[in-house]
């Protein structure tokens, strides 16, 4: 119980920092007052913005505003869409989710038997096969492979869709567009659970449980699920967790490639625009994600490892 | 009826390991019984092979067997397929080992793994493996067996783990239980009750052990026969009232010479003694007898250019040096001279 309300005291520092970092932006980025007059505006407009934005406030009052404010939800209107921030970022949020959940479940559902596979066959051809896809998977920049699908899948072979979320004509139709995306966005985590999760087992092989469990003469496959796989879960998920926050990351790129309007993009054209309450909003939401996300597999250590649940 | 055969016969048997700088003989020749309800203790320095020799009866070692045979119950164990030596690992032969803080599966309770045991073998339910696991527990003197069953093994001490493994390697009524250096890990009350426990236990249920261990001590407390191994090889067998009373191999009395205690063998002035060197790089084993780098009656010329074999001298005895007459004679008259 002291241990979780330590991790939600750290979340909540983590997210504080987050806040304040969006709050700065406004002092870092640019003037978000000649942003929205222009260049050449006359100084009686620029003032008269800047008193009708706020901004002409001691920076302190700012912040508490902006802090006070933020803690309830409340990041203002975007400068661009005048949109209440959080409804959009939500709204946004729940578009990236359909191709960063697939994403990760892709990863997951392919990295734990192909680490498997690839620690127990050992120095064999199907271990370097895995050990350099995971390689390449890992050091492959994602606004590179992104570029080389839409390339190759959807101008020279004609496969699939180039870009776009398309809802309107059927459920294929969504998921053609959505896959190319979802492939390139899990391939980094893929590549990182692959290769945790290879030398974990190879790690967990070693130790001397399982030594017992051969000496009980328990069948292979038991010893490598039962002793092995179950042992090594307790890292791997853990950088899962982590994992989820280079799909955020990546969500950026790749939903800019390939035009989904899901928050990265959002976030990506904000930057772009200057559009400082979306990017603000945008980052505590992220931080938020990634805090809760961290939360639940240090409580997902407590399920799989009995070591820690009795501490 | 009382069947004199032996339950293990090991013969001539060798483990090599491929190692990018040469072949390691880890196990170079060794031959032994274990008879049944018997206790053979098979002592050594670290790096004798005598932890390789008990994983190799269980096959349960990387190493290539490179000759010789184990026979249990007649049949070679090395002609076993693994599905085979599935069938008799946990099963027929159980083991045990040095690290009781992690032999155990952090991740299950005891009352889990133990039950794996047996339903791994036995055809029982999961309730009539439970009772069992329970009745396990508290035949290795676990208080509270019930309560313990769904402890998780980070909750028990050291010994108690130990006491685990051994209800664990028991559960299924082994014919021989192969324990290496069960004891070294624990502080000495505990393992005195450890040895106490395996003792009664053997005489309980009539299996036979092989108790791996470098601590001459408990071979005293423990065993029926000894067997010495030095550099991959057994060098004395005997029974261990005669190997503590007359030990004949120069590697087996520089042992007793170098250990303090009641089993010690007292020398002049009470001085522990001391083996020189080390010992031999198992890539480059010295020729003739292994051990004559280090032995104070080796001979230039006998023992330096062929390996002796293992022989019998008395009944019951097996010696592996040439000279091991005139080391008699000479400790003989060391103890008159010291004596006088």
């Amino acid at each position: 119980m002291y241990y979780l309300l330590n991790r939600i005291a750290q979340g909540l520092v983590v997210i504080f920092f987050a806040l304040t970092l969006g709050f700065l932006l406004v002092f870092v980025i640019g003037d978000p007052v000649l942003m929205r007059v222009g260049e050449d505006a006359s100084q009686e407009m620029i003032d008269r913005y800047r008193q009708m934005m706020g901004l002409d406030r001691p920076i302190i009052v700012q912040y508490v505003d902006f802090m006070t404010r933020a803690v309830q939800g409340d990041f203002g209107l975007s400068y661009r869409s005048q949109q209440d921030v959080l409804s959009l970022l939500l709204e946004r949020l729940s578009r990236s989710a359909e191709l960063a959940i697939p994403a990760i479940i892709l990863a997951l559902v392919v990295s734990i038997p192909v680490g498997v596979l690839s620690a127990i066959k050992r120095n064999t051809w199907i271990d370097y096969v895995a050990r350099v896809l995971a390689l390449i998977g890992q050091a492959a920049p994602q606004f590179w492979v992104a570029i080389m699908a839409i390339v190759i899948f959807a101008v020279a072979l004609g496969w699939m869709p180039s870009s776009g979320r398309v809802t309107d004509q059927g459920f294929w139709t969504y998921v053609a567009h959505m896959a190319m995306p979802t492939f390139v966005l899990a391939l980094t985590p893929m590549a990182y659970l692959t290769r945790m999760m290879r030398s974990t087992v190879l790690e967990v092989i070693n130790e001397d449980y399982v030594r017992t469990a051969r000496a009980k003469g328990l069948a292979e496959h038991r010893i490598i699920y039962y002793h092995a796989v179950r042992n090594a879960l307790v890292p791997y998920v853990t950088l899962t967790a982590l994992q989820v926050g280079n799909v955020i990351a990546g969500s950026m790129v790749v939903e800019s490639v390939f035009s989904w309007p899901g928050l990265g993009r959002l976030f990506m054209n904000s930057i772009r625009q200057l559009d400082i309450p979306v990017v603000a909003g945008g980052l505590a939401l992220v931080a938020v994600i990634y805090v809760v996300l961290n939360l639940l597999a240090d409580l997902s250590y407590t399920l799989l490892d009995p070591r820690v649940r009795n501490k | 009826m009382s069947d004199t055969r032996a339950l293990l016969d090991v013969k001539g048997l060798q483990v090599h390991f491929d190692t990018p700088d040469g072949v390691v003989k880890a196990v170079n020749d060794v031959d032994f019984e274990v008879k049944r309800g018997e206790t053979l203790a098979v002592v050594g320095e670290s790096g004798s092979g005598k932890s390789v020799t008990s994983l190799a009866i269980m096959r349960l070692i990387s190493g290539r067997n490179a000759g010789g045979k184990i026979l249990f119950e007649g049949k070679n164990l090395l002609d076993k397929s693994m599905d085979e030596m599935r069938g008799i690992r946990g099963n027929d032969i159980s083991m045990i080992f040095q690290e009781p803080m992690t032999s155990l599966n952090p991740v299950y309770t005891v009352g889990w793994q133990i039950i794996e045991a047996i339903t791994t073998h036995l055809d029982y339910t999961h309730k009539q493996a439970y009772e069992r696991a329970v009745e396990s527990l508290d035949l290795v003197g676990i208080p509270e067996p019930r309560a313990r069953m769904s402890n998780y093994p980070h909750q028990l001490s050291g010994g108690m783990r130990q006491r685990v493994m051994i209800a664990m390697a028991l559960s299924t009524e082994p014919k021989l239980l192969i324990a290496d250096e069960p004891t070294t890990a624990l502080d000495v009350t505990i393992q005195a009750q450890i040895l106490q426990l395996m003792r009664r236990l053997q005489r309980e249920m009539g299996m036979s052990i092989i108790f791996i261990t470098h601590d001459l001590a408990v071979v005293a407390e423990m065993a029926h026969r000894v067997v010495v191994m030095y550099s991959g090889n057994v060098v004395e067998e005997a029974p261990v009232s005669e190997l503590f009373k007359r030990p004949r191999m120069p590697y087996t009395i520089g042992l007793m010479r170098s250990m303090p205690g009641r089993y010690g063998y007292k020398t002049a002035k009470n001085r522990l003694e001391i083996i020189p060197g080390n010992v031999p790089n198992p890539l480059q084993l010295p020729s003739g007898c292994a051990f004559h780098p280090r032995c104070k009656f080796m001979k230039p010329g006998v023992c330096t250019t062929e390996a002796p074999k293992l022989e019998p001298i008395e009944d019951d005895r097996l010696i592996r040096c040439f000279r091991w007459e005139d080391v008699q004679e000479q400790v003989q008259q060391e103890t008159t001279r010291r004596l006088a």
